[in-house]
């Protein structure tokens, strides 16, 4: 009864509103990356296409075809995506935005040595370990490629 | 009084933490416990699960319609984890652990491949729900663009 009960919150909690937006970052905060690391993650993409139908399959492709390791599905609500990264007891989530025009990368959640130790009210992470940006950039590169693979921009 | 006060303050502040939680969470990611939420793309929870563990080399029982164990004997090790289905959700809970070859010199290290095991087990359930969802996305879209035929079978 209590893990149901567990279920049915954290479904309920993970339904807060999700949108993207143009990242801006902001440059007189100290204790960040550089702008090109945090960007390499978190700038918005252009999704190419209106379809949000098209726009949730190019994600999720995206994820299981991202370079080297496989990203994989967590979750979903309106407007968002959870996707998960596993290697060697590594894990960060990631919480994917969407509408018809933006998809953009959020942090949600990583193992310890992962987490955020500067998050911005938006989802942006400002100051993490260099493997979150490595490991999160190729998710974020491999969506671009399967969101124009799915808006007819290109065919593999 | 004060009992129904501090009732009402302790509801809204577990309000207030789930409402943040939706779009930033600050604790860190639990290896295995966290919910695995597969919506409304997976029909037959059995054959996903069948799947997963088959490709994790665990072996599945199913207990009732919610409920589920699995276990892996493997290397002196017999682990026995349970599983609970929601109607849009699971959890994996880390059921026990022997061991007849570990003594309390090798704990430490046998933690570590218990959790590395469990955590293979649940990277592959829920590979096999990325794989389900996307099938299930590729679907939604063919039968927009084809609104006459009907349905493919899901797994």
């Amino acid at each position: 009864m209590k893990r149901i009960l567990i279920l049915v919150l954290f479904g309920w909690a993970a339904g807060a509103l999700a949108e993207p937006a143009p990242l801006v970052v902001n440059t007189s905060k100290s204790g960040r990356a550089s702008v090109d690391t945090i960007s390499a993650v978190h700038l918005e993409i252009p999704t190419g296409t209106t379809d949000l139908k098209k726009i949730r399959l190019g994600i999720v492709d995206g994820m299981m075809l991202t370079k080297g390791r496989v990203w994989t599905y967590e979750g979903e609500g309106d407007g968002y995506i959870l996707a998960r990264f596993d290697y060697r007891g590594l894990i960060i989530v990631i919480r994917i935005e969407y509408d018809q025009d933006l998809v953009q990368l959020k942090y949600y959640r990583a193992s310890k040595g992962l987490e955020c130790s500067n998050l911005q009210p938006d989802g942006i992470c400002y100051k993490n370990h260099r493997n979150y940006y490595n490991y999160t950039k190729n998710l974020r590169a491999s969506i671009i490629r399967q969101l124009r693979v799915v808006s007819g921009g290109v065919t593999t | 009084m004060s009992n129904l006060i501090g009732k009402t303050l302790g509801a809204a502040g577990l309000l207030v933490t789930l409402l943040m939680a939706g779009s930033i969470n600050a604790e860190p990611v639990h290896p295995y416990a966290d919910p695995l939420q597969f919506g409304d793309h997976v029909v037959d929870v059995d054959a996903m699960l069948e799947r997963a563990f088959r490709r994790a080399k665990w072996t599945l029982v199913k207990e009732s319609d919610t409920d589920y164990s699995g276990e892996l004997s493997y290397k002196g090790f017999d682990i026995r984890v349970q599983i609970a289905v929601g109607e849009k959700a699971l959890i994996l809970t880390l059921d026990s652990v022997t061991s007849s070859s570990c003594t309390s010199q090798c704990r430490d290290l046998g933690e570590k491949r218990v959790l590395a095991w469990v955590l293979s087990l649940r990277r592959n359930i829920s590979y096999v729900l990325t794989s389900l969802v996307r099938d299930s996305l590729q679907r939604e879209i063919d039968q927009t663009s084809q609104p006459n035929t009907p349905p493919a079978s899901r797994l």
